[in-house]
């Protein structure tokens, strides 16, 4: 999952959508543009709008905290935007601050669009930023510089192949269960904290053929699977299919329950994905509207028959 | 004078065996013996009551896993000879005690009801009733 300030630096720049006065190519009546660079710039000769990513940790050297079966490794960039005000009139610098803004919003947004840890993809499951101010004014232009210390943190263990709790994604999956279908699957976007267990039931019968040790029969399979996610507006109350939450465990015309097929897939380093179908009855629904927390709902299922385990 | 059942002579329940010609049916699950005689109750005009008692009316029921090879054992044993008299075989019911020793019940028996039960899940179990024809029963 490491990464080198070059790859940051490119990423950066090829995501750049800014234009005008803050564009990367040159545009006309513009003689300067922004640069990026993946190291310091040399003073006494920097280009005057810039954005500067360092790593303060040599690549494959993070910071890490081993613990005896993982390790929580971060990646640690620092991201400077320079701009250099033209003159200290009062307008040049009403302009100069307003175009440093600019930048460090789109240096944000771009960050957020490639590693946000609610992302389906994201490796990472905490991200920080955290800015600095190091304007300097003491010249006739004055250097506006922001640095932005951009921390990207995720779990590893000495095994790529282990998959992760972050970063997953449940669907419910339409063509397999019954009720009222959904036009396409339809993914739970804010689900955490999903939760399966089950097995063959097994009856023990104690005969003389051995003192204590009983005989072993396979009974019914039995399992329960529970989700939590955060109340969503798209989630409930939003139509008469069987995918939404107050649906979801509601009798069908036959006074059954509908069989729901849910796929939860998580991600490993290595980029194998996998994939569990599982088929459920759902019997509870909980809402929990806690004070002094983002109001969560729980839905908790009888799992009738072995969950199917794909990767992809 | 000694105490009535002593420790030592306590029986752990799957201590209980039963066999018939030497051979153990291992898959014993429970066996339940009566050991008893009807009674009757003849009231006086004295306002007493005199019992009277008839012969042993003894049996044993027996709860075993069900195996292949007993399904026809024990179904030979549910058939009349060519006289139409029930069959009778030998068995034994013994119990060890904590102690080591044994105590046995040897009867002969007819097996009067065989079923088999299989329900919707765990074992086969064959549950057996088998009528003590004798008066008394020996236990050595």
């Amino acid at each position: 999952m490491v990464f080198s300030a070059d790859t940051l630096r490119d990423i950066i720049d090829s995501n750049w959508a800014l234009t005008g006065r803050l564009a990367k190519v040159p545009a006309d009546n513009m003689k300067e543009i922004v640069f990026f660079y993946a190291y310091p710039q040399v003073l006494g000769n920097e280009t005057t709008k810039a954005v500067t990513i360092q790593k303060i940790n040599a690549l494959e050297n993070e910071r890490v905290v081993a613990h005896p079966k993982h390790n929580q490794v971060s990646d640690i960039f620092e991201i400077e935007i320079r701009y250099r005000t033209f003159d200290v009139q009062l307008i040049n610098r009403d302009i100069a601050y307003s175009d440093l803004e600019d930048m460090a919003d789109e240096v944000v947004r771009i960050l957020k669009t490639q590693f946000q840890p609610s992302s389906d993809t994201g490796a990472y499951y905490q991200v920080s930023r955290e800015w600095q101010r190091l304007d300097e004014y003491s010249t006739q232009q004055p250097d506006l510089r922001r640095r932005l210390r951009f921390t990207l943190t995720t779990l590893t263990t000495d095994s790529t192949e282990v998959y992760r709790g972050f970063g997953g994604v449940l669907v419910y999956d339409r063509s397999q269960g019954t009720g009222s279908q959904p036009g396409a699957d339809y993914e739970y976007s804010e689900v955490f904290n999903v939760k399966h267990n089950g097995g063959f039931k097994i009856i023990k019968e104690l005969t003389r053929s051995s003192f204590g040790i009983p005989k072993r029969f396979a009974g019914k399979f039995e399992g329960t699977f529970s989700f939590e996610t955060r109340a969503k507006q798209s989630d409930i109350a939003n139509g008469s299919t069987t995918n939404l939450l107050d649906n979801i465990g509601d009798l069908l015309a036959n006074d059954e329950l509908p069989e729901v097929f849910l796929v939860q897939t998580v991600n490993n380093e290595n980029n194998v994905k996998l994939n569990q179908t599982t088929k459920i009855l759902v019997t509870d629904f909980q809402q929990l509207y806690n004070v002094e927390e983002l109001v969560s709902f729980m839905i908790t299922g009888d799992v009738f028959e072995p969950p199917v385990f794909t990767k992809s | 004078m000694p105490d009535l059942g002593p420790d030592t002579l306590l029986v752990n329940a799957q201590k209980v065996v039963l066999k018939t010609g030497g051979d153990e049916f291992i898959q014993l699950q429970k066996i339940r013996t009566h050991i008893g005689r009807p009674e009757f109750r003849e009231p006086t005009t004295d306002g007493g009551v005199q019992y009277y008692y008839g012969s042993g009316d003894h049996f044993f029921e027996a709860d075993v896993l069900g195996t292949q090879d007993q399904i026809s054992n024990l179904n030979d044993r549910t058939e009349r000879d060519a006289n139409g008299l029930a069959q009778v075989f030998p068995y034994e019911i013994i119990a060890t005690a904590k102690n080591g020793s044994t105590k046995t019940i040897t009867v002969n028996c007819v097996l009067r009801d065989f079923n088999q039960e299989a329900e919707e899940e765990g074992s086969l179990k064959f549950k057996a009733y088998f009528r003590i024809v004798s008066d008394t029963v020996v236990v050595s």
